[in-house]
């Protein structure tokens, strides 16, 4: 027994209390208690709060551990890391070898780069995609200050609040608007369409990509877009976005009086920055409030020339000249002006803006070839691009224009220059008024500190990405007319029913003029005596045995469309939809232009697969509770009847993809799966391997995951079938992902219990 | 008290949170046991404030086999923070042989009283504990974004290790009250925190608990990235809070020490010649660290 134990028995006599009831206390409590607690903190090395610290310290660094386990993980299961096991295990068993690989990589690198400074640890790079295949997401760690840039500090850095309380819509034809994007990742293409569609006057879309297949794609995106033209061009991967939008559609300048830079950017760099993208559009193109804004400044200010975002808070601090001073200096030598390196730099970080065409001239007539442009090796500083994005304004003062920002108040939080604009005479007295010149400053000086880090967007920002992504508010919830589908193999009548229940009550709160209907087939042997009485909204159809999860959804969803339905639901009957669920299900698909296919959230235990926090998007999507709607059914054909069951809804998601529709997650809509607690039989871990093996052989997998399928399928008393389906075209696959097992994606978390 | 009846204790302090609560109240809807009655204890909430509660509920509770609900709301001035009034209010009104807790951002598994049931059933257990997940999440306006799955801080494997710290959160286990003593289900108004490991002390004092269930997880337990947790959060790490957790710990400990252990506990744990009448539960930790095998 230690001293303090000696201690605190002698203060309570604990050790054996004579006259106690069991789980009662019988003595003063409260005198025993102080003294306990004097001598406790006398005695005690580590106090509770201590401890409570502890753990959260401990708590800090398991989650770094999960993550770092999760990328070691990510690496370990990649098809690479299984291609090179043979060879490490080679070098592994031949030291020598290893040894003399290790000295000849030391000397080419001291012969490429001899006496190397250490290599200081750089910022994330703001100003730029990796246009590369897709990444993992980048580490949120801290963020590191980068060296004082001459921009200027947040409480002078004016900018205009939108949207201005004057603006009103102008008649279409008044003038002649572009819209110039570049799409990297060509499944944005819907989420640009839906912001172009706040351009009421009109807008002609210029959109360059990466291949014919992605172009194929954009278009069937843009597929009866009333706004204007649509021209799709394919691109070279060089010069990021600015070749395209300033070489490759070049002629595109001399038809339109204003254009619209916009990319599809994604930035790897830093969690934080991952809606940027989002904010930029929310910003130039967020609403038809936003849209009349701007224009309205363009029409009341002859003078202005660009319109771009106020900065992005989270990104401010990382702003700035970064190793291009030089070659943009090159630049605007070429353009007629200097560079002042000491002055103040602005620039539309991001490349989006709004312009007039002729602001731009001085840029357009460097008659740049797409040539001129670094060949793409994911740099993060230093081409033609980078230099180009930090001459925008400068180009725009050089032409005889001037630019501005502007601000939705409500992303801001630690920008106090944003001002509000009652009338268009005070626009042009703002505008007079205020210094926002690059080329002759009037003295004015650049910031001398880097801006405190702001560590993440505003909670008013994030909603509103959230809401346009959810749909919400619906404009148009009446016309839609939707449809459930269950299919049931032996389930007990109990937990059907309840299904059918809940599925009933969701349609009832689905919205719509017309009312929804359930669709039911039995594909067990059992008689469908076991259905309840309520069959006016059901209707059952003939069984045709047990042909399959996909096949029998598939007859379901024909019939469902084929009676007028708008949007189908998957529900397995093991499941409870939420009573919101079917609403908030077919509001997200409608917000995607029906070109999507959204699954429920699956709850109290999600599964553990990626899904976005700002745009919901998924790699894939699960067929337990899944909405398709005609149009995404017209396109996809539905399931794929050559999986039984299990893997059908992955292929189709992959095929969706290829057909270019979105997936999506939608959190508002949770559906109740019972999948906790489950044992796995044999019989159905024979379906799981053939329909993976199945699935690999689709969609052309690793051999090493195809292997390591067949080893499973041994390890349970399997034949590894030896017939091999169609593969899928060579275009399609690279949407499939086989590098994190059965979760086909990656995961949020690696283990579940 | 109604034979098959699991009365759930559902603690709802902000009428703010409706959206956890409906989450917390959908997976009670999706229990596979049918027979569940929600014991909603509000704090102090005006009538207004507790009809939108119940509209809030209403399409859940609308489902074929839902929970009945009853609402207590707690009305007296004090204490400021009633938590732990709330869990005897709720007491107060169950009317099932077995009684849950569940906090309002927490949920459960559709199987969690199934399983437990079928344990109390099964054995002379008066309580039988299983275990929870920790999942990590961002509770926005519209919905709750689950961003990982931190490893469980609590692990324990029975009712020794239980007895050292609790590794039990709320809603991982379920009570029998048919099989407890009259007065030993109450919690102990005078703890803020840890009242629930007090009373969790006091019955496994008295009666025997069952841990076969341990090793499946029923349900999860929502760590917040908004701080609206009522533990182990930064909050907690202030000065007043700092004293008042070590007058918590140590009240703890005086449980331990002035409470007696059952021989029918005992004997779950002891040969027959350690067993003592006079045995408390710091007496009975004492004797189990010097046994040879402490794998009790």
């Amino acid at each position: 027994m230690s001293n303090e134990q000696v201690q605190l028995h002698r203060v309570t006599g604990a050790h054996r209390q004579e006259s106690l009831v069991p789980g009662e206390l019988t003595v003063d409590p409260r005198q025993a208690l102080m003294e306990l607690i004097v001598e406790s903190r006398r005695a005690a090395v580590v106090s509770p709060a201590s401890v409570v610290h502890v753990v959260q310290q401990d708590e800090s660094q398991r989650l770094r551990i999960e993550q770092l386990s999760a990328e070691l993980d990510a690496i370990r299961f990649s098809a690479f890391w299984r291609l090179t096991a043979p060879l490490r295990g080679l070098l592994t068993r031949l030291p020598r070898i290893r040894r003399t690989l290790r000295g000849t990589a030391k000397s080419l690198k001291r012969l490429f780069h001899p006496a190397q400074p250490p290599i200081p640890s750089s910022p994330p790079e703001p100003v730029q995609d990796v246009e590369v295949p897709e990444a993992p997401p980048a580490d949120d760690g801290p963020l590191q200050p980068p060296a004082v840039e001459p921009l200027r500090d947040p409480w002078r850095d004016a900018s205009i609040a939108l949207p201005l309380p004057w603006a009103r819509p102008v008649p279409s034809g008044r003038r002649r608007i572009a819209a110039i994007i570049h799409l990297y990742y060509e499944e944005l293409a819907h989420e640009f369409r839906r912001h172009l569609a706040c351009i009421d006057e009109g807008v002609d879309v210029y959109i360059s990509t990466g291949s014919e297949f992605h172009a194929s794609l954009v278009r069937r995106a843009f597929e009866g877009w009333q706004g204007g033209a649509v021209e799709v061009r394919v691109v070279a991967n060089r010069g990021r976005d600015i070749a395209p939008k300033l070489v490759v559609f070049r002629d595109v300048y001399a038809k339109h009086d204003h254009v619209l830079h916009l990319h599809g950017k994604r930035s790897h760099h830093a969690a934080v920055l991952a809606p940027w993208r989002q904010f930029m559009l929310q910003s130039l193109v967020g609403n038809r409030q936003v849209v009349d804004s701007i224009l309205g400044m363009f029409d009341e200010s002859p003078s202005l020339g660009m319109v771009g975002a106020q900065h992005f808070e989270p990104m401010r601090h990382w702003l700035g000249w970064g190793g291009n001073f030089e070659r943009c200096r090159g630049l605007a030598t070429r353009m007629g002006f200097d560079l002042d390196r000491s002055a103040v730099l602005d620039f539309p970080a991001g490349s989006m803006f709004w312009a007039r065409s002729a602001a731009l001239a001085p840029l357009l007539d460097l008659k740049l070839d797409v040539e001129d442009f670094d060949p793409e090796a994911g740099q993060k500083d230093g081409t033609l691009a980078h230099a180009i994005e930090r001459l925008y304004y400068f180009a725009c003062e050089h032409a005889g224009y001037r630019w501005l920002k502007v601000a939705r108040p409500e992303f801001y939080e630690h920008t106090p220059g944003i001002e509000s604009i009652p009338t268009p005479v005070a626009l042009r007295e703002w505008i007079a008024r205020k210094p926002l010149r690059l080329l002759d400053g009037a003295g004015e000086s650049p910031r001398d500190t880097v801006p405190v880090p702001v560590e993440r967007p505003t909670a008013a920002f994030v909603r509103e990405i959230q809401r346009f992504a959810l749909g919400m508010p619906n404009a148009r919830p009446s016309s839609r007319r939707v449809a459930v589908g269950l299919v049931i193999y032996e389930n007990p009548p109990a937990e059907v029913a309840r299904a059918i229940d809940a599925a009933l009550i969701a349609l009832a709160h689905a919205g719509g003029d017309a009312a929804g209907r359930l669709y039911v087939v039995n594909n067990g042997p059992s008689a469908l005596a076991l259905l309840p009485v309520v069959r006016g909204a059901i209707d059952v159809l003939e069984t045709q045995g047990n042909v399959g999860f996909g096949a029998a959804h598939n007859r379901l969803m024909t019939t469902a469309f084929a009676q007028g339905a708008t949007h189908y639901v998957t529900v397995n009957p093991d499941g409870l939809l939420h009573p919101m669920a079917l609403r908030a299900l077919v509001d997200m698909a409608q917000a995607h232009g029906d070109r999507v296919l959204v699954e429920a959230l699956q709850f109290p235990r999600e599964h553990p697969k990626v899904y976005d926090a700002f745009d919901f998007g998924t790699p894939w999507v699960s067929g337990g509770c899944l909405a398709l709607s005609r149009t995404a059914f017209d396109l996809t054909g539905g399931f794929d009847d050559s999986f039984f069951m299990y893997c059908e809804d992955v292929d189709l998601s992959w095929r969706a993809r290829a057909a270019g529709l979105s997936l999506k997650t939608c959190p508002k809509a949770i559906f109740l799966h019972a999948v906790t607690n489950r044992e796995r039989h044999v019989p159905t871990l024979r379906m799981i391997f053939e329909s993976a093996l199945h699935l690999a052989r689709r969609w052309d997998a690793p051999v090493s995951f195809e292997e390591w399928i067949g080893a499973q399928m041994k390890s349970i008393g399997m034949d590894v079938p030896g017939e091999r389906p169609e593969p899928v075209p060579m275009a399609w696959r690279q949407y499939a992902d086989f590098q994190h097992d059965f979760v086909f994606a990656p995961p949020r978390w690696l283990s579940d219990d | 008290m109604i034979e098959d009846q699991v009365d759930c204790i559902v603690r709802l302090h902000d009428s703010r949170r409706l959206l956890e609560l409906e989450r917390c109240v959908f997976s009670l809807v999706g229990q596979r046991h049918e027979r569940v009655h929600i014991i909603l204890a509000t704090q102090r909430f005006s009538a207004d404030e507790i009809a939108g509660v119940r509209a809030a509920l209403a399409p859940v509770l609308a489902l074929a086999g839902a929970p009945t609900l009853t609402v207590a709301n707690w009305e007296s001035a004090t204490p400021a923070d009633a938590r732990t009034e709330l869990l005897n209010l709720g007491l107060a009104a169950v009317t099932g042989r077995y009684v849950s807790f569940l906090d309002y951002d927490d949920t459960l598994f559709p199987e969690a009283y199934e399983l437990l049931l079928a344990r109390l059933k099964t054995t002379r257990a008066a309580i039988a504990f299983a275990s929870v997940r920790t999942v990590r999440a961002d509770v926005h306006a519209d919905f709750v974004y689950v961003s990982s799955h931190p490893k469980p801080p609590f692990a324990g494997r029975g009712l020794l290790d239980l007895m050292r710290g609790n590794f039990c959160p709320i809603h991982s286990y379920l009570i029998d009250r048919a099989r407890l003593p009259d007065g030993v289900l109450r919690f102990d108004t005078s703890l803020v925190w840890e009242e629930d490991y007090d009373l969790l002390l006091r019955i496994c004092a008295c009666k025997p608990a069952d841990f076969q269930a341990l090793h499946h997880v029923i349900g999860d337990y929502y760590f917040k990235t908004d701080g609206s947790n009522s533990i182990w959060t930064d909050d907690v790490l202030s000065e007043s809070k700092k004293i008042a957790y070590e007058q918590v710990a140590a009240r703890i400990e005086m449980r331990r020490r002035l409470t007696r252990v059952s021989l029918e506990v005992q004997r779950t744990l002891l040969d027959e010649c350690e067993v003592d009448a006079r045995l408390t539960l710091r007496g009975l930790l004492d004797l189990c660290a010097s046994h040879p095998d402490d794998a009790l």
